[in-house]
């Protein structure tokens, strides 16, 4: 068996040492610190994009808080706003209201003042046109003038009793 | 036809001698060399970019650090991460050498004896003055089993030691035997394939079938080399 011939031993223990030890100190010196500087890079790196993204939500859910009670805050601003302006809307339209009621009422009372008033002359001449009247008929039927006096009392006598 | 043992035997390209020692560069040389750089070339290259979001060859450099570093941290835990470098390079250099000799035509380093039990040696070594310099003379309560009666001490005691001592033994002799066989087994089938002329379609089948199984008993052998070499490493620091 060729393993077992002693005189190639010490020429494979030399090399072996030599390359052996020579793999070692690159991968010891320059190979497994890259590779753990990669691994630990990597795991850094990870660990800050987590952080800043838990950073960011917070800092947006911070935000959607303000925003939240910003809005909150003037959607009351608007609600009583609204409201004022509604009151005084309904203020200046009752006040309105009630001026051209007023207006409404001295009108009508005005008018009504006026009806009575023609329907006072309207009477009063009546009375003067029915004794003419009645002056015109005593003569048409009796062939002579009454006096005036007594067409008056007559007159007078039945718009007493009509009344 | 030639030997299936062929394979194994060493062949001096350039003599060299240092101080009366034989140095010479030879095939097994030339195939340490190429492992070793082929090692470097694979973890160097595959982390020269630095990304953070690793490609294909990274992703494999960085698999097979978190792999060793996994075993280190199960078998020997957290104050194992200072032998990483040692244990990555064995099993670096374990596995390299392995599936070099698979290449058809090349030379397996781990199927030379003296190679397996100079690898076997170091960690044996490196272990016992590990065990010593941490617990100085209470090592050798290593040797005595806990809870064992005193009056089995004489019979248990030599036991252990001599288990100890057979580390390094079939440390090397694992991985060598593996290779040994593997690569003698393949050439045995594959003369078959010529002597059958037609019907060696069969042993061509079979030598396919078994390069996949030695493909997977080199990668094993070098894990079971590096996870050893941990269990040791554990012994040595923590005792029983």
């Amino acid at each position: 068996m060729p393993q077992l011939l002693p005189q190639f031993y010490s020429s494979q223990l030399v090399w072996l040492t030599i390359t052996f030890v020579l793999l070692f100190v690159v991968m010891w010196k320059i190979a497994l610190p890259r590779v753990s500087a990669i691994l630990t890079t990597r795991q850094e790196r990870m660990e800050q994009d987590l952080e800043r993204a838990t950073s960011l939500k917070s800092e947006a859910d911070e935000v959607m808080d303000a925003y939240q009670s910003e809005l909150n805050a003037s959607r009351a601003t608007a609600l009583e706003a609204l409201k004022a302006v509604q009151e005084k809307a309904a203020d200046e339209a009752a006040a309105r209201n009630s001026e051209l009621e007023a207006t409404l009422a001295t009108e009508l009372t005005k008018a009504e003042a006026r009806i009575a008033e023609s329907r006072e002359s309207a009477l009063a001449s009546i009375g003067a046109i029915a004794t003419e009247l009645a002056g015109a008929a005593v003569e048409k039927l009796t062939g002579e003038a009454a006096s005036a006096a007594t067409m008056d009392a007559a007159v007078k006598s039945v718009e007493g009793s009509q009344a | 036809m030639a030997s299936p043992l062929e394979q194994f035997e060493i062949h001096t390209y350039a003599p060299l001698k240092l101080g009366g020692i034989d140095v010479s560069f030879t095939n097994a040389s030339l195939f340490m060399l190429i492992a070793v750089a082929g090692v470097a070339v694979f973890v160097l290259g595959g982390t020269r970019r630095h990304a953070l979001v690793p490609g294909r060859w990274q992703s494999m450099v960085e698999l097979s650090y978190d792999f060793i570093a996994g075993i280190i941290r199960e078998t020997i835990g957290t104050e194992g991460r200072r032998y990483f470098p040692l244990v990555f390079t064995l099993f670096m250099f374990i596995l390299f050498t392995n599936m070099l000799g698979m290449i058809p035509y090349s030379f397996t380093v781990t199927s030379q004896i003296i190679v397996t039990f100079a690898l076997a040696s170091l960690v044996f070594i490196g272990v016992t003055i590990l065990g010593f310099a941490k617990h100085k003379m209470h090592f050798f309560s290593f040797f005595v089993p806990p809870g064992a009666p005193i009056a089995m001490w004489p019979l248990l005691i030599p036991i252990e030691i001599i288990s100890y001592l057979s580390r390094p033994i079939s440390l090397s002799v694992r991985l060598f035997a593996n290779m040994l066989a593997g690569h003698t087994l393949l050439k045995v089938i594959a003369g078959f394939i010529y002597s059958l002329s037609f019907f060696g379609i069969l042993p061509l089948a079979l030598v396919v079938a078994l390069t996949g199984l030695e493909i997977l008993i080199a990668f094993l052998q070098a894990y079971v080399f590096a996870i050893l070499t941990c269990l040791y490493i554990n012994d040595a620091l923590h005792m029983h």
